[in-house]
Formats: structure tokens, C-alpha cells, sequence
């Protein structure tokens, strides 16, 4: 092998050497990453749920009818309770400032998908809205099988991304802060399925010795709050809540919840989405 | 950094180049090359025969160019997932007798005789990569021809014996060619028989018989005229890859989910059977020294099955189906007795056939009998091909010569399942279970044939999916070549239609519009233009430079939304533009020879489609990303020389990145609908592509000794071996509600990159001449070949050479363990040994 050679194979290698170490440097790690924490693109509310709950109120000749909306309608809040704790189950409630509404959706894990926090864009059209005694909602279909009234049964899970966008999550849901005083002449079709805090309160004797609700039969229970002043509001609870067969703190403080209604006894109530709701220190009863 | 970085791309882009080479008569090539005929198809890592075999057939093709760099790579470097730059097999034109036999509907070169008769593959030729071919355009990869026409085989008797590990334990083969008898007729048969009752993982099987007849006459000087045919009728029972959980559970990498024991028998659900047999007729003329036209023609019909559980309203029979993972189980006392079940109790590790049959029995009587809930179904290929072609070579003067070419390729695959065993059950039904869960209401979507409503099905009767593809490609093309004392070069171009339809023979209960009939047809114009040029420094060392330019037309099945169930046409389709270029340089001596080449290729606006369970909208999506782009650079040498009498040593090495170079456009429907459910971005730029390592390394000793026996031993190097990342986890979607940048979130876009591969080899063969021990044998020489390889010395059973992410995603919990990556190990421990009487 001549001196020649040698010296072109070496040049060569070396170079080789170069182009590689240069390939292996080539490629620079810039990716892009998802950052899903932001409203979608293109969609906002065309109506706020206030006015959604007066156009659909107004027009409708039976209250107590679900009624299929075919207008093309898209309403916007901030999901204040979810069905993490069980307390709602297959519900979800949203609010914006102006009012709040309750959707029906057929899942029992809908806090992966909408928990409180996040706001969600909803496209009305092809839902039924409905008045439940006092609350209203927004399902997927006529339901004639659970009683002899017709009731709204829930938004197929399937169905529900067609009507229901995800927006941006980890928001605060704003709090209005009212008495019980206030909460019970409250303007129920506007306030309700908002969250309201209301301050030094404490639950009755009683209601503090017994569970939330019965966790045995599934039965909802109603437990009483009362302000120093007297004044007493219901705290209603289903029996599948996971916190059902705990007792209501024996303590004193403030507490939210969300504000629902009752027209058939015509009692306002709230309904709060765990124990971390009430947020009561020990001691410092008034009763 | 920058500056560095644009160098370093631009020295590798700026070259447009290559060169073609002549195949140097070498010591360690022709051995090497005796290695690869003698190394027949192999599934090293899995019996995953398409990925498989399709690789190991690029492997015996790059064998074919003489180039040092890809002869000493192709098996050495298979065996631990090696792709040549990259590529899919797709980018490798193969012919056989002239004519390109790449499938039309996937551009996949299979041809099913290279593992059966590696003895009559010593004819072959091929031109690497951008190097212009004699034969064809090309793909990426280059082409490659086999010559199996009889006039051309070696005359003779051989006989072939070998033991191997893997897919098969015992191969038979025998051939015999008669060379050209008076006349001009020459006649070649030969038979092989492969098979092995237990593979090497639990629960495989192989089964594979193979015949091969070619008759040939000349015509004076000038013509040749051959008709050959072969057929591989193969059966095999395959295995599947499997998450670690289950493999850490059931004690080795090997696990297999695909088989379990009925009445103590070992019984497989995922067979294959193949037999597609063809039949070719060639024509070559020789007008002249300076005109040679081969023309020829390949007609090809058969049926490939795939089987495999279904079941209707029922939980997956599936061992290894993700509910039964016992991670998933929260308490741990339960999730104990869940792992010590799996461990010990081979009835729940593996397919429990009995309990099947004990299901189907115990259904209720009914008019038609007991409604199976389980079925044993075949997927099934009916294929009929034909592919036509025809190479004109010409040279006008010295310096200029000319190639041209007319090709044409019709193919039709009737695609259905169909009953294999009800299991004890009378009947079974053609209804959709996930339309039944998705819509209660709507009894039309869960008819899979709206036609024949509620149809009962026996064995042997189609349901489900039924269509037909219906592909006609035609191309021509023409190459210009200059040659000098000093430079030589080329140009080519080549213009192709590609034309294509489905026919959905069943009227979809989810599609009742736009399933049954023909879908649109699709008429594409595709090009393709190289150009390449090598100049000679003097008779040692050389420089080369190539280049090609091209639109890629999608597949079939990257045409259609849902080709199985479908006419939707994916929106936007287009054809993929192509980019590549190479330069080298070689040097040549008799004692070294070396080469050092930089590769570059660019693919844009790629398409991919896939249909999977998804689990936020809860049923099956069609998920079409579109605009996808890959970039495949590397660097590649290749080293012989001759150390010392016998002793040699070569070397080879490939450094290479092969990326996502841009996020792809996902487009989302519902299977039920073709209402866009979602437009959205998966984020896979700069992710690596996955199952292959990008950087290997093979360096290998070699005595020849002069008494016909030589001795080799390998060392090789795998590294920069990444998963193959899910698009679907790279979305927005997927990370919704993890905190952005948190450990969840960064686990959740993290691409596994499997830890570095070593492997030994020794090989070693001997050729006895028999005509020394006996007398009187005529004018005949009789050899006793013998050969062995033994693989992976030390016993690496931790060579996971295909790592995947399924396409599911959790959601709800983002657990990455529940949907997790499915492994498959190269085996441990291998041989194939092999002796061979020849009779010349």
C-alpha cells in the first residue's frame, strides 16, 4: 500500500469521522408541546345562560315538558360541581355570571372529562331542556321508563363531545357570597346552580350526630344550618355520596355549596360538592 | 451551534450524486455472500412473517450489489431489527426474471420463494440505493433481480439438510437443473419442505412445503424464453408481542398470548396460511451486443389467512387483554391472588380453549341451535396479480448508453373474513357488538351486512368486513448513461399512473351510503427523476454523488378513511414528495477496500391512517393524520482488508438519525359517521421513528484457510433504539388536566429509547470434494458442504427489537400502564447448521 493511499484513506476516514459527528449533531430536540390549557379556537357563547333560561322558559306552554331545542344556541360557564365525590351523580353544573344550569351526561366519571375549574362550551342544539321541580337542565333524550311523568335522561357519553367542548381548566369558580336570609327570597330561576358561600354557620345539633345521608338505602337526607341569627337553610345529600356515612362537622364557620330549588315544597337548598366545602373550625358555636 | 448545524446539513444535502460500482470479485464478499444463500428467511426476533420476512428479503437483496458496506451489514445486522436508512421494505423494488414483483396495494416486496429456495437465488443482481439499475427505476433502497430462469442455474444435483432454532427447526431442499441440453432447453426443479412442530417461542409452529419448475429454450444466440413457477404453500403458528407486565409474570420475554391448551393440546388462534403461487414467463432477446430487451410477464393467485378469537357480546378471551392486568387491581391482597393466577396457571396465562367451548355449549337452545359467543375467524386475502414489464438496454457509443422501461401491474385482493370453528356453538350472527353499544336505538347500524339482515353464520361463511381493492399502476421510464474515461453519469425519469378503487361488497349498517359498490375512483399522476455521477480520482479511489427527486403515491389502505368497512376517500389526499440524496467515497485496492457515504432524505406531506378504540369519545375512531413529515440522514462505512495470509477483518458502521419532522394534522371520525368529530395537531416532531436501531456496528475476523474451510466471528452493535411512539399520546387531548410541564405531563410525551444491544456470531463452513475418496463417480464432482452460524453466544435474551405503544390511550386516569408498550425479543441462543451434497 503506497504513502499516497494511506494518506487519501486517512483524509477520507477523518472526513467521514466529521460528516458523522456532524449528522449525530444534526438533529436539535425543538418540540413543540401541547399545551392544551386554553379555550378552543372559534367557539364562544352566543347567549348567556340567563338569557338561554328565559328564552326556552318563555316559549315553552308546559313548564314541565322536556323540550328538544332546534336552534343553534351555544352557552358557556365554568363546571362549579362535578361527580368526583358522588354527591351529583351522572351531573355536571356549569355557571357564568349571569346564572347557572345542570347537565345530564352518562357517565359516572365525568370529573376526568369536566372537572370543577374547567370551562366548557355547550352546543344546545339537539338537547332537551328541562324544568326538574324547580331545576333546570339539559339532557340527551325523553326518559319514560323511570317514572310516569317523562323525565330527561342523560346526554349519551358517545354523544356528549358533539355537544359539549372543553375549555380552558383550573379556573377559580367566582363565589357569591349571600345570607340565608338572602338565599331564601333568592330569584331561584336566576341563582340557582350557582355556588354561594354563606358565613358563620353551623349545622343543627342533631344533624351533627347523625350521617350526611343514609349510605345504606342510597336515600338522600336533608341536614339543617342555621346562622346565629336563627335563620335555617336546607343541605341536602344523596346516599351515594362518598361521604355519606360521615357526619356533618360539629363545628362552626362557613360553608359553600350550590344553590338549588325545590318547587314542590318550595324550599330552597344547597348541596355542596364534598366536605371540603364546609370549612368550619371547632368550637365557636353560637347555638 | 447553529452555524454547525446548517454545515453539517448542507455538506450531506448539497450532494447530488452516485455511482455505480462493479461487483469486485473478493474473497470476503464471496463469502459472505455464501452466508446469505445459504441463510435462508429467517423471523429472528418473532414470527411476525410480514415485518419479518419482508426485512430478511431486503437483507438477501442488498447481499446482491457487491457493495462491502451493505454485503456484511444485510444478515449480520438484521437479526437486531437493522432497516436499511431507515426505510420501509416499500423502498426496495425486487424483480424476479425481470419482472417487479412488488405488491401493488402496499409496494411491500415479498417474494415468498426467498426463503424456501435460497439455492436457485445465486443469480442476483442489484443496484444500492440512488445507483441507476439496468433493470428498474428503483425505489430509495435501490432494486433488486433475481435471476431464476433455468438456462441460468447451476447445473446439478443439490441436496440440503439443516437444523436451525427459530421459526423452523428442519428445512429440506432439492434441486436439480439440467443447465442447456441440446436444443436450447433447460429444465430446473426443486422442492423444500420447512417445518418445526414447536418453534422457538411457546405456542408457534411452521409448516411449509415449496416447489419451483422452470423450463427454458433459446433461440439461437438471441433468445431466451423461460417459464417458471413456484409456490410455498406455509402454514404457521404465530405469536404476538405482549406489555412487561405480562412478560415479567409468565418469566420470559417469549410470552406468548396467542395459544392455549384445549383437552391438554397445544391449540394457536393466530394461524397463518399462505399460498400464493406464480406464474411467470420471461423473454429475453439479445438483437445485438449493443441491444438487449427482456420482456416478461408474472401472473400471480392465491389466498393469505390470518385467524384469529372473535366473540359478540362477550369479554376478550385474550390472556393478556389489559383489564386482566393485575396492576390495575387496587387492593393488594386481590391484585396478589390476580399475579399468582397468571404465574402458576397456564389457564389463565394462556387462551383457555376449554372454557370457550364450555360457554358455547351452555348457550340456550334456540331454532338455529346454541349461538356461539366465541368463534375461531380468518381474515382473508384472495389475490390475483398480474405484473407485466419490459427493459430495453442500449448503447449508442461508446460513451452514451440507454435503458427504458414499461411497466404495468394490475391487482385485485378480495378482503373478508369468514368462520373458521363456532367451538362447540351451532351458529354465530354478522352483527357489529360496538354499534350495539354505541346505539341502543338504531337497529340498522349494527347490521354489518344491511343486505342479509341478522344473518346466521356457519363455518366457512363471510361476515363482518367484504370488499375488494382494485389497483392499477403503469409507469415508464428511461436512463440516459454517460460514461468517461474519468466521469461517468446519469439521469432518469420516470412518470407513473396510479389508479385505484375499492368495492365494498356489503352494505355497512354504520355506512349504508358510502359502503357497498365502488368508492371513487382514484387516478393519480406520480414522477420520479435521479441523477447521479461519479468521478473517478485514478483506479483506486473514487467519489460519487446521486440524487432523486419524487412524488410517492399513498397505498391503498393510506387512501381510505376505513378501508375495511368504507368508500370515504381520505380528505386532502395526496401524494407524498420525496427528497434524497447521497454522496460517497471509495477506495478500492486489492488489499483494502473501504467506503464512507452520507445519506439524506426527506419525506413531506405524508399520509397515515389508523382505526382503534378511543377512549374519551368511547368507540372507534378513524384517526387520518396527514402532512406528515420524516427525515432519515446517517452516515455509513464500510471496511475490508486483508490482514495476513487467511486473516481478514472488516467492518461496518451506520450512524443515523431518522425523525418526525413535523406535527401531523389529525383528522378524527367516528366509525359510525362522517362528520369530522375533531380537527386537531399530534405533537410528533422531532420524535424519533421507532423499532430500529439508528446506529449500529458490526466488526468481524475471518480466516480462510486454503483447504476449503473457513472460520468468522462477529461482534455487533445496536444502539439508538427507540419505541414506536402512539400519535394519539402526543396530543392536547392527551395531556388534558395535567398540569403543563409537570412529571406526569413529561412522562406522558417521554419516548422510551431501549438500552443498547451486543451480539456475537461465529460461522464457519467446509467444503469436502467427494471425488478423492471414491473412485468411478464420472465426470461428475461431488461436494458434502457443511455450515453452521451460531447467533447471540451469549445468550442475550433481553434484545427487545421492537418496542411499540398501542394506540389506545387511558384518558380518564392518563395511566400509561394501562395501554402500554408491547415488546418483542430477539431469540437467544441460536443455531443453523447445515450440510449440503452437490452433485456438478
Amino acid at each position: 500500500m503506497t504513502k499516497t493511499n494511506i494518506k487519501t484513506i486517512a483524509i477520507a476516514a477523518i472526513t467521514g469521522l466529521l460528516i458523522t459527528a456532524g449528522i449525530l449533531s444534526c438533529k436539535k430536540d425543538n418540540f413543540t408541546m401541547p399545551d392544551p390549557n386554553t379555550d378552543p379556537a372559534g367557539v364562544s357563547a352566543t347567549m348567556t345562560i340567563k338569557a338561554f333560561k328565559q328564552k326556552f322558559l318563555n316559549g315553552i306552554s308546559n313548564n314541565y315538558l322536556p323540550t328538544m331545542i332546534d336552534t343553534n344556541v351555544i352557552i358557556s360557564g365554568i363546571v362549579n360541581a362535578d361527580d368526583k365525590s358522588g354527591n351529583f351523580y351522572k351531573i355536571i353544573s356549569i355557571q357564568d355570571s349571569t346564572g347557572g344550569i345542570q347537565l345530564k351526561i352518562g357517565s359516572s366519571y365525568l370529573y376526568q372529562d369536566y372537572p370543577i375549574g374547567r370551562r366548557i362550551f355547550v352546543k344546545v342544539k339537539g338537547l332537551l331542556f328541562f324544568n326538574y321541580s324547580g331545576t333546570y337542565e339539559l339532557g340527551g333524550y325523553i326518559d319514560t321508563t323511570t317514572s310516569q311523568y317523562p323525565n330527561v335522561g342523560p346526554i349519551v357519553i358517545d354523544k356528549a363531545p358533539d355537544h359539549i367542548i372543553k375549555g380552558q381548566w383550573g379556573l377559580d369558580v367566582p363565589v357569591k357570597h349571600m345570607t340565608i336570609t338572602q338565599l331564601n327570597i333568592a330569584d331561584y330561576i336566576n341563582l340557582q346552580s350557582m355556588l354561594v358561600q354563606i358565613d358563620s354557620v353551623e349545622f343543627g345539633t342533631f344533624d351533627t350526630t347523625q350521617t350526611w345521608a343514609d349510605n345504606v338505602s342510597k336515600g338522600s337526607v336533608n341536614r339543617t344550618l342555621y346562622d346565629c341569627t336563627n335563620h335555617s337553610i336546607i343541605v341536602r345529600t344523596s346516599g351515594y355520596a362518598g361521604f355519606a356515612d360521615q357526619k356533618p362537622n360539629p363545628g362552626h364557620g362557613n360553608l359553600k355549596g350550590i344553590y338549588t330549588y325545590y318547587t314542590i315544597s318550595g324550599t330552597p337548598q344547597l348541596v355542596i360538592r364534598d366536605t371540603s366545602d364546609v370549612m368550619f373550625t371547632p368550637g365557636g358555636r353560637c347555638h | 451551534m447553529k452555524q454547525f448545524f446548517a454545515l453539517c446539513c448542507t455538506l450531506v444535502l448539497c450532494g447530488h450524486l452516485s455511482y455505480a460500482q462493479t461487483a469486485a470479485s473478493d474473497s470476503i464478499e464471496k463469502v459472505v455472500q455464501q452466508d446469505a444463500d445459504v441463510i435462508p428467511t429467517i423471523a429472528v426476533s418473532s414470527d411476525d412473517l410480514s415485518e419479518a420476512i419482508t426485512t430478511q428479503n431486503v437483507a438477501s437483496m442488498l447481499a446482491s450489489t457487491g457493495d462491502i458496506y451493505a454485503a456484511t451489514l444485510s444478515y449480520r445486522l438484521n437479526q437486531g431489527g437493522f432497516r436499511y436508512r431507515g426505510y420501509r421494505n416499500d423502498q426496495f423494488t425486487m424483480l424476479v426474471n425481470g419482472v417487479i414483483i412488488n405488491d401493488p396495494e402496499n409496494g411491500a416486496s415479498f417474494f415468498n420463494g426467498s426463503g424456501a429456495f435460497t439455492d436457485l437465488l445465486r443469480n442476483r443482481s442489484g443496484s444500492l440505493a440512488l445507483l441507476p439499475s439496468s433493470f428498474s427505476f428503483g425505489g430509495l433502497g435501490g432494486s433488486y433481480n433475481m435471476d431464476m430462469r433455468a438456462g441460468g442455474l447451476k447445473k446439478g444435483l443439490s441436496l440440503t439438510y439443516t437444523a436451525a432454532n427459530r421459526q423452523y427447526f428442519n428445512r429440506l431442499n432439492a434441486s436439480y437443473s439440467t443447465g442447456y441440453l441440446k436444443h436450447g432447453w433447460a429444465v430446473a426443479i426443486a422442492a423444500s419442505r420447512r417445518w418445526a412442530v414447536k418453534g422457538y417461542q411457546p405456542g408457534t409452529s411452521f409448516d411449509g412445503y415449496g416447489y419451483f419448475l422452470s423450463v427454458e429454450k433459446k433461440f439461437g444466440e438471441r433468445h431466451r424464453l423461460s417459464f417458471t413457477t413456484l409456490g410455498t404453500p406455509t402454514t404457521s403458528g404465530r405469536s404476538s408481542a405482549s406489555v412487561r407486565e405480562f412478560q415479567q409474570l409468565a418469566g420470559t420475554n417469549y410470552y406468548n398470548s396467542d395459544w392455549g391448551y384445549q383437552n391438554g393440546e397445544v391449540r394457536n388462534a393466530n394461524i397463518n396460511k399462505r399460498f400464493e403461487p406464480m406464474f411467470m414467463l420471461t423473454h429475453e432477446a439479445k438483437f445485438s451486443n449493443k441491444t438487449n430487451l427482456v420482456t416478461g410477464i408474472d401472473f400471480e393467485i392465491g389466498r393469505n389467512t390470518t385467524s384469529g378469537i372473535d366473540w359478540y357480546n362477550s369479554p376478550s378471551p385474550d390472556p393478556d387483554y389489559y383489564k386482566n392486568q393485575p396492576s390495575l387491581i387496587t387492593d393488594p391482597a386481590q391484585r396478589e391472588l390476580a399475579e399468582e393466577a397468571f404465574r402458576t396457571d397456564a389457564n389463565v396465562r394462556q387462551i383457555n380453549w376449554d372454557r370457550l367451548y364450555a360457554i358455547n355449549r351452555n348457550a340456550p337452545m334456540t331454532a338455529n341451535g346454541r349461538q356461539s359467543s366465541y368463534i375461531v375467524g380468518e381474515n382473508v386475502q384472495d389475490n390475483k396479480q398480474v405484473n407485466f414489464n419490459s427493459t430495453l438496454n442500449h448503447t449508442f457509443y461508446d460513451h452514451i448508453s440507454l435503458t427504458a422501461g414499461l411497466t404495468y401491474q394490475w391487482e385485485q385482493v378480495h378482503h373478508y373474513k369468514r368462520v373458521n370453528d363456532l367451538l362447540g356453538g351451532d351458529y354465530y350472527v354478522n352483527l357489529n357488538d360496538y354499534a350495539v353499544q354505541d346505539f341502543p336505538t338504531d337497529p340498522n347500524v349494527l347490521q354489518y351486512d344491511m343486505q342479509h339482515p341478522n344473518r346466521i353464520l356457519h363455518v366457512g361463511d363471510k361476515y363482518e368486513y367484504d370488499y375488494s381493492s382494485n389497483i392499477h399502476k403503469t409507469s415508464a421510464w428511461l436512463q440516459p448513461y454517460f460514461k468517461f474515461n474519468h466521469v461517468e453519469f446519469f439521469v432518469s425519469g420516470q412518470i407513473m399512473h396510479n389508479y385505484y378503487w375499492r368495492t365494498g361488497n356489503v352494505q355497512n349498517g354504520l355506512y349504508p351510503n358510502n359502503s357497498l359498490g365502488d368508492s371513487r375512483k382514484i387516478s393519480m399522476i406520480t414522477w420520479a427523476t435521479k441523477a447521479g455521477v461519479q468521478y473517478k480520482i485514478n483506479g483506486r479511489n473514487y467519489i460519487y454523488a446521486n440524487g432523486m427527486i419524487k412524488t410517492e403515491p399513498p397505498t391503498f389502505n393510506q387512501s381510505y378513511i376505513n378501508a375495511r368497512l368504507r368508500n370515504e376517500v381520505v380528505a386532502g389526499l395526496r401524494a407524498e414528495n420525496v427528497y434524497a440524496a447521497e454522496i460517497g467515497y471509495q477506495y478500492k485496492s486489492p488489499i483494502i477496500k473501504l467506503k464512507i457515504s452520507g445519506f439524506f432524505t426527506e419525506f413531506q406531506n405524508g399520509i397515515e391512517n389508523r382505526t382503534f378504540f378511543h377512549d374519551d369519545y368511547r368507540t372507534n375512531v378513524n384517526y387520518s393524520m396527514t402532512g406528515m413529515g420524516r427525515r432519515h440522514i446517517g452516515a455509513e462505512l464500510g471496511f475490508d482488508a486483508k490482514i495476513y495470509k487467511g486473516f481478514s477483518t472488516n467492518l461496518v458502521f451506520t450512524a443515523g438519525k431518522y425523525y418526525y419532522t413535523t406535527n401531523a394534522n389529525v383528522t378524527i371520525t367516528k366509525d359510525n359517521s362522517d362528520e369530522v368529530l375533531n380537527n386537531q395537531t399530534a405533537y410528533i416532531k422531532d420524535y424519533y421513528l421507532g423499532t430500529m436501531p439508528q446506529v449500529t456496528g458490526s466488526l468481524g475476523f475471518k480466516y480462510s484457510s486454503p483447504k476449503y474451510w473457513y472460520a468468522a466471528i462477529n461482534f455487533n452493535y445496536f444502539d439508538q433504539m427507540y419505541a414506536q411512539i402512539n400519535p394519539v399520546r402526543r396530543t392536547a387531548q392527551a395531556v388534558d388536566l395535567v398540569p403543563y410541564g409537570s412529571d406526569q405531563y413529561n412522562a406522558i410525551l417521554h419516548q422510551e429509547r431501549l438500552k443498547a444491544q451486543f451480539t456475537m456470531d461465529i460461522s464457519g463452513g467446509y467444503n469436502l470434494l467427494l471425488n478423492k475418496y471414491i473412485k468411478h463417480m464420472g465426470k461428475y464432482k461431488y461436494n458434502l458442504n457443511f455450515y453452521a452460524l451460531l447467533t447471540n453466544l451469549t445468550n442475550n435474551t433481553n434484545f427487545a427489537v421492537s418496542a411499540q405503544e398501542q394506540l389506545r390511550y387511558d384518558y380518564g386516569q392518563n395511566n400509561l400502564d394501562k395501554f402500554g408498550t408491547k415488546y418483542r425479543y430477539m431469540i437467544g441462543f441460536g443455531y443453523f447448521v447445515s450440510v449440503a451434497f452437490r452433485m456438478q
